[in-house]
């Protein structure tokens, strides 16, 4: 009878599998801790990069709505304050940009970051997030030029270096923006050194007022419902690529002038805009014409938008030259706005956006539809108003500003 | 009665479990590593600073009087600048200089290409135009559909690829 084997595993045999069962049980181990110190840093990631959003998004949207014109350090009596910025924008607001400094102290010069504010709201980080600051960091760097070729324009580059102690790298706040200092010419300036001309009777004296950087006027009258219009306005762009809204009275009815169109907000054509209803389905809709060459800065256009109540048709003249055309549905009309028209902006926004950049020096309503031939001949090179007559006697059915200079 | 048999493993045996349990090893291994990596990678992409950046570069292009040369497409899949070149095929040579350098963007290639991206993924896989980290970008990007209300040709896409790696794109309309 053959002998059963029942030897069992030798040392050798029993020492090798528990090498290799715990060099497997250590490296799976290994594998789980790393995974494990690579989600406790991305979650510190996620917060840092939160913050970091939070504090760009505050600050571009101020630099796209209301135009960056410069950046400068804070001072305290002449005296540059450490840690902060202020910023210009071309609407003559300004926001601050600090960062406040907290107790703890780092070796070298870092110190904790207690809180970072903007426009006076304060980012605080969430509690667990211990942010370093590593001064004298809070930089600007900037280029300029004064080159007619590049629009006088700065880059201007802030930099806010944040760091964390279990991650490597800079998670602060890097911003690039391009300040546009256009000289910005506030529009009640502009109105109440021109010459501002009476209408007639029927319509109330023109008188310019200040409000929120531009200007209303009294006459709300010119633009009834239903009635003829014409919208003429000699301007110089300092800056272009984007809607600004530089002649109307739109709020919720109304109509005006405007580089680019509402929807395409950065294409440089002169538009003709009305918010336009209809009797038929009392359907309203904003309704607009736009040119098609586009305008630029450094020269002066005389824009002339038109609605015709019998042919139901909007016209854009730039130059004297027809640059475009919309037929409305029968039945439409111009809603009367509940504003007068404005010189320099819109008086239906209150936060004051889509301003105009640049230099008007003719502003004028006729409540009547100025006939192709008129404006071929006295608005194609400048604006000529006593060339601008109704059955052959100078046209007084218009409110007019002319001549503006600041 | 029948022998039992208490023989234990032999060494095929032996060989061929090992080898069964190093593959599912390495199996896991190689499917999850990429992942990782790839989830790093694209940290680098379309963040909030370099959308900002690149839509700088964008308005610096429209409104340059050479926008219609600089992004003219023809028949090609896509267009590659250095900075230099771009700059150069600009007219604010200046500012798209000082702009694109080390002090600000710090830009290492402009792509202009087609708002739809498929010609551009095809031939990021083989161009020598396209260093690694572009090409996984590419295949990264959404192919793009049609934006509402206007057809696509209006339209062009930058693609920017900067000194630090990082990525973003934007679309360029380019006709009204």
């Amino acid at each position: 009878m053959k002998k059963l084997n029942n030897k069992g595993m030798t040392i050798i045999e029993l020492t090798l599998s528990f090498i290799f069962v715990f060099t497997l049980a250590f490296s799976m181990y290994q594998l789980l801790f790393n995974y494990r110190v690579k989600q406790n840093e991305e979650s510190i990631k996620a917060q840092m990069l939160d913050y970091k959003n939070q504090v760009t998004l505050a600050i571009q949207n101020d630099i796209s709505e209301k135009s960056l014109k410069s950046i400068d350090y804070c001072t305290n009596g002449g005296k540059v304050v450490d840690r902060c910025l202020i910023l210009y924008f071309n609407d003559g607001t300004t926001k601050q940009l600090a960062v406040e400094k907290g107790t703890k102290e780092y070796d070298g010069d870092e110190y904790e970051i207690d809180y970072i504010t903007y426009g006076g709201i304060i980012y605080e980080s969430a509690d667990a997030l211990l942010l370093e600051y590593r001064p004298n960091y809070m930089l600007y760097h900037t280029y300029e030029t004064n080159n007619l070729e590049d629009d006088n324009v700065t880059i201007y580059r802030i930099s806010i270096p944040i760091y964390h102690n279990d991650l490597e790298g800079n998670y602060g706040i890097e911003i690039v923006a391009i300040g546009y200092d256009y000289n910005y010419e506030e529009t009640s300036e502009v109105v109440t050194g021109g010459t501002v001309q009476t209408p007639s009777s029927s319509l109330e004296t023109a008188e310019g007022r200040t409000y929120n950087g531009y200007v209303t006027t009294t006459n709300q009258t010119i633009n009834a419902d239903s009635n003829n219009l014409s919208v003429v306005a000699r301007v110089k762009f300092s800056k272009v690529s984007s809607f600004q809204q530089f002649f109307g009275n739109w709020q919720l009815g109304g109509s005006g002038l405007s580089l680019s169109s509402k929807t395409s907000t950065s294409n440089n054509k002169a538009c003709f805009g009305a918010q336009v209803s209809n009797s038929n389905d009392y359907s309203s809709e904003y309704a607009e014409v736009c040119s098609s060459n586009t305008l630029t800065t450094g020269r002066f256009y005389t824009i002339v938008g038109t609605f015709d109540s019998s042919a139901k048709v909007m016209k854009i003249y730039v130059d004297g030259v027809e640059r475009g055309s919309k037929s409305l549905a029968a039945n439409s009309k111009i809603d009367r706005s509940q504003l007068a028209f404005a010189i320099g902006g819109n008086p239906g926004y209150v936060n004051n956006s889509n301003l105009f950049y640049g230099t008007i020096s003719h502003a004028i309503v006729y409540n009547r539809t100025l006939p192709s031939s008129t404006i071929s001949s006295c608005l194609a090179s400048g604006v000529n108003t006593s060339c601008i007559t109704s059955s052959g006697i100078p046209d007084s059915s218009r409110l007019i500003y002319e001549n503006l200079t600041k | 009665m029948k022998k039992s048999n208490e023989k234990g493993f032999l060494l095929a045996e032996a060989i061929v479990v090992g080898v069964f349990v190093l593959s599912l090893f390495t199996f896991l291994f190689v499917n999850v590593v990429p992942l990782v990596g790839r989830y790093e990678s694209e940290e680098k992409y379309d963040d909030i600073e370099s959308v900002y950046n690149a839509n700088l570069i964008r308005t610096m292009i429209m409104e340059d009087d050479n926008l219609a040369s600089v992004i003219k497409l023809g028949s090609k899949p896509y267009l590659k600048y250095s900075p230099s070149a771009l700059c150069n095929a600009l007219k604010k040579k200046n500012y798209c200089t000082a702009l694109l350098g080390e002090s600000f963007l710090n830009v290492k290639n402009v792509y202009v290409t087609w708002y739809r991206t498929s010609n551009i993924k095809n031939s990021a896989k083989t161009s020598a135009d396209f260093d690694r980290a572009s090409r996984d970008y590419i295949d990264s990007i959404d192919g793009f559909t049609q934006p509402a209300g206007t057809t696509y040709a209006k339209f062009h896409r930058l693609i920017i690829y900067y000194n630090d790696g990082r990525f973003a794109n934007v679309e360029i309309k380019v006709s009204e």
